[in-house]
């Protein structure tokens, strides 16, 4: 007895004395040795796992860099819970569900995919809709919840919430139960399982990605914002943390200190009200060489189009751009009133301001690549115009939706599109090879159809065509793909261009290859031309040097078109008839396709009415490579 | 009874602990805390400018700093008050976090496993469908195109063939038919790999055709193709080798989810469930 006694006096003591003394901090306790890093480096570097299809001369990557889920705040408003595994699944080809509760399947599974939510409440509105879930209790779950499939009450919800959030001058005021660190890390590291587990080297990549919603005034400043790796991930820098595109590049910049690679891209400039690619920084100053150099540092690409309309140009900007009324969105993205129509709001002007700006502060800060983007808020990346689901649940996801309902004070559905592509030349399907090709401006953009195209500028090209099967090994030798730089010869040469464009294979042949050429001249003015550079039936140009439409084979009312006109494939080298070697210059390539019908047409069909008078019943769907850029010595 | 325990060697020794204690006690600030003291330490302060320079690669100023040690204290008050209230006990956010952690006790668990190379092959012959190699197939084709032929696409076809057909198979038939951007020769590529270039349809077809022989005209999304397939690999499991990692991490997923519960099986064994009896039209509750 008496021992049993003394061993629990003992005992006692001696367990409260072997808590542990934690004085290793948090960080201490996950962070990884410098030690630790090299030698993972070194192992990374000696495996040499390559997929099957590696293509040192590269392959052609179709994919989407701009999809929202149920996770993001706006979607999830509107009654949508399906989240990214959904998103991955659909884009990689699996049959899933829409929110509409329809079975979809795409046609042609992408290579590859970025669901990018947006990182304000990223995860957190959707996680209401479960009564297990203390989010469930607050205050504005109710009004979440029971919005459920009323678009009216849903809308209501949404901009109260908007309301509520964003502040007069721009700022933002979060609710701060829904926005604490613990929250944020917790749904982000599970976001990024959810983006690891559906990633297949060689077959589908997912890559880890987010929005960044600044819109400050009503005027969109979006980017979204996409990690080379899975590892390590800081939680997102959000429109919460501020509304300046400095600060993102400040923080991106921080992140890459510390071994993180990112990139950011911008969409939506024509939702901009012109300060997207404005010349003057976010505090009203003229943009400096820091500015310059540090948003390039960051940005490598922008989406020319989305859902909300494309940003290539405007009529009133392009005049005697024969194509440049096309996809037009005039509302903003809140709020009444139309768009300011002006050229910082589009790209073609932005890489002749970027020719301009470069010559007085020595760095062009509007050196952009481009993209296409989705924008859509179902989970469903809808590309393909004969098979779209709509852009946002309850909005747009039907078509007496899209036609035959209009909910107060909301864009126009007419005008919403299908979701473009975001296209790479890249040596293989895998993150790494995806990401650099994006970082390299070796990627291209369509409105939806998997079109090819692949261009290489040079002096030295000879008499190489893409007819040749080495063109593309002397495309990389003697001169630089899409997104490159052309470096001036000695000699008194003009640049040539070999350009090769594919029609996808479920979509309406090819009617002409463009190279749209901009420039500076000796007083610093800007200039842009057209070029129709190779077309498809042989057709000759007018008298006036134009060349006439391809023709048309779509029928309305049956919402169908034949490929009897136009062609499969068009290639050519062309040769800059009006260079000078003193102004620097840019050229991109555009390839349009006949006309086929537009989603709003196969809507009225099967709505058993007339397309919309007010909008075109017609698409010529299209391409655009990145630019090309030269600079004199 | 006292003498005794006097001598008692485990009395001798707890006295001499307990001194030892005490000394140390006095030696030490802050080991006992006072309710009302809070002590930033130099280690703490360490550690802030360590958390700094990682997210901000350089260290706070002055100000910076301050800002971050009053974040601390804040933190601290507010967190001692917090437990005084009570706040810890059944907050659902504090329960459901510390549930969590007990989690990833057997979750950690998991990964500390070591599978042998058996268990990993088991684990491959028994899940196939997860990491089979499709079949693949490498070919030649030849492009006719309609918009550049017309009506008269599908005839010249038929007629190229013909002329394919009389060759020796090691002629020459790099300028033959029309250009076509991904070139003629095409090399180990799957099904899912010919659909993204050519269409469904085609990459369809072209696993049903005969080996080392011209064949079609097939068609595709952009006009007619003959097709003379050069070899095919079969479907199949791939050796562990080649896979191992995948092996490995999936088999430890599955591990770790029947390690947690088990556990968690374990622990519930050792608690009596009781469930109020509640009669409406939803019909019986039971416990999982």
């Amino acid at each position: 007895m008496r021992i049993k006694l003394i061993h629990a006096l003992v005992l006692m003591p001696l367990l409260s004395l072997s808590a542990c003394d934690n004085t290793a901090t948090p960080a201490q306790k996950n962070k990884i040795s410098a030690e630790e890093k090299s030698i993972i480096k070194t192992e990374l570097s000696s495996i040499e796992t390559r997929t099957s299809a590696y293509n040192k001369l590269r392959n052609p990557y179709f994919g989407e860099t701009h999809l929202h889920t149920g996770w993001s705040f706006d979607e999830a408003i509107y009654n949508v819970r399906l989240g990214p595994d959904n998103a991955y699944r659909h884009a990689r080809g699996d049959r899933v569900k829409h929110p509409n509760g329809e079975w979809v399947q795409l046609k042609l599974p992408l290579d590859f995919m970025v669901v990018s939510d947006h990182a304000e409440y990223l995860g957190v509105l959707v996680r209401m809709y479960n009564p297990n879930d203390s989010l469930s209790k607050n205050p504005i779950a109710k009004q979440i919840v029971e919005s459920g499939d009323d678009v009216e009450k849903s809308t209501k919800a949404f901009y109260g919430l908007v309301a509520a959030t964003i502040q007069p001058d721009g700022s933002t005021k979060p609710d701060p139960k829904l926005n604490t660190p613990e929250l944020k890390r917790t749904i982000w590291d599970e976001y990024i399982k959810i983006t690891d587990r559906f990633y297949e080297p060689g077959k589908f990549t997912t890559l880890v990605g987010y929005e960044w919603s600044s819109q400050p005034n009503m005027s969109n400043l979006h980017r979204n914002v996409i990690f080379r790796s899975s590892e390590n991930l800081p939680v997102p820098f959000s429109y919460f943390d501020s509304q300046k595109p400095e600060d993102l590049w400040a923080w991106m910049d921080a992140q890459r200190a510390n071994g993180t690679e990112l990139l950011a891209i911008p969409h939506n400039g024509n939702l901009s009200n012109g300060h997207m690619f404005a010349l003057e920084d976010s505090d009203g100053k003229p943009i400096t060489r820091a500015y310059a150099e540090s948003r390039m540092r960051n940005e490598k690409l922008t989406e020319i189009i989305q859902t909300k309309g494309q940003s290539e140009t405007h009529p009133l900007m392009s005049p005697n751009d024969e194509f440049a009324n096309f996809e037009i969105w005039t509302k903003p993205v809140g709020g009444p009133g139309t768009v300011k129509v002006v050229d910082t709001s589009y790209v073609r002007g932005a890489l002749k301001n970027g020719l301009a700006l470069k010559r007085e502060i020595g760095v062009n800060p509007f050196k952009y690549g481009v993209v296409g983007g989705g924008d859509i808020h179902t989970s469903i990346v809808s590309h393909e115009e004969y098979a779209h689901t709509g852009e946002h649940n309850l909005k747009s996801s039907t078509p007496k939706a899209r036609l035959l309902t209009d909910v107060p004070n909301e864009p126009s559905k007419i005008e919403q599109g299908t979701a473009g592509l975001s296209n790479v030349w890249a040596e293989e399907n895998t993150r790494e090879s995806i990401y650099d090709a994006m970082e390299r401006k070796e990627t291209w953009a369509t409105s939806g159809p998997r079109i090819t195209v692949r261009v290489f500028a040079g002096f030295d090209f000879d008499d190489t065509n893409p007819r040749n099967k080495d063109w593309v090994d002397k495309g990389y030798t003697l001169g630089v793909p899409m997104g490159g730089d052309l470096k001036p010869t000695a000699k008194d040469k003009s640049p040539r261009l070999m350009i090769a464009a594919l029609k996808g294979p479920n979509s309406g042949n090819l009617d002409r290859v463009q190279v749209i050429k901009g420039w500076l001249d000796a007083d610093g003015k800007k200039h842009d031309k057209i070029y129709d550079v190779v077309w498809s039936d042989q057709r000759q140009l007018d008298s006036e040097g134009k060349l006439p439409p391809v023709g048309n084979t779509v029928d309305i009312a049956d919402a169908s078109y034949t490929n009897t006109i136009g062609s499969a494939q068009l290639t050519t080298t062309w040769t800059d008839p009006d260079f000078n070697a003193d102004f620097p210059a840019f050229y991109y390539v555009r390839v349009l396709e006949i006309p086929t019908p537009r989603w709003s047409t196969y809507d009225a069909k099967e709505l058993g009415i007339k397309p919309p008078v007010n909008f075109p019943a017609t698409i010529q769907e299209r391409a655009w490579s990145s630019p090309i850029w030269y600079s004199p010595k | 009874m006292l003498k005794s325990l006097l001598r008692e060697p485990l009395i001798h020794f707890l006295l001499l602990g307990g001194l030892l204690f005490g000394l140390y006690g006095l030696k030490n600030e802050g080991l006992y805390t006072d309710k009302n003291r809070i002590f930033i330490s130099a280690t703490d302060i360490k550690s802030i400018n360590t958390l700094w320079h990682e997210k901000w690669q350089r260290l706070p100023t002055p100000t910076e700093l301050q800002g971050l040690i009053d974040q601390q204290i804040h933190e601290e008050i507010m967190y001692r008050e917090a437990l005084l209230m009570g706040m810890g006990y059944n907050d659902p956010v504090v329960r459901r976090r510390l549930a969590q952690k007990m989690e990833f006790v057997s979750s950690d668990l998991a990964q500390q496993l070591e599978p042998t190379d058996a268990e990993l092959s088991a684990y491959l012959n028994s899940h196939s469908d997860k990491f089979e190699m499709p079949a693949r197939l490498s070919f030649e084709q030849i492009y006719l195109s309609v918009d550049q032929r017309g009506s008269d696409a599908k005839q010249d076809a038929l007629q190229l063939l013909n002329e394919l057909k009389q060759l020796d198979s090691t002629a020459n038939i790099k300028n033959t038919g029309d250009t076509f951007m991904f070139g003629q020769q095409q090399n180990n590529l799957s099904e899912h790999d010919i659909a993204r270039i050519f269409g469904n349809d085609f990459a369809i077809k072209l696993f049903s055709l005969t080996l080392n022989s011209w064949q079609g005209p097939i068609l595709s999304g952009y006009g007619f193709h003959l097709v003379r397939i050069n070899s095919k690999t079969i479907a199949e499991m791939p050796s562990l080798n080649t896979v191992q990692k995948k092996v490995r991490d999936e088999w430890v997923a599955t591990q770790r989810e029947s390690i947690n519960k088990a556990f968690y099986n374990s622990l519930r064994q050792r608690y009596q469930i009781v469930i109020e009896d509640v009669t409406n039209t939803q019909g019986n509750i039971s416990a999982n």
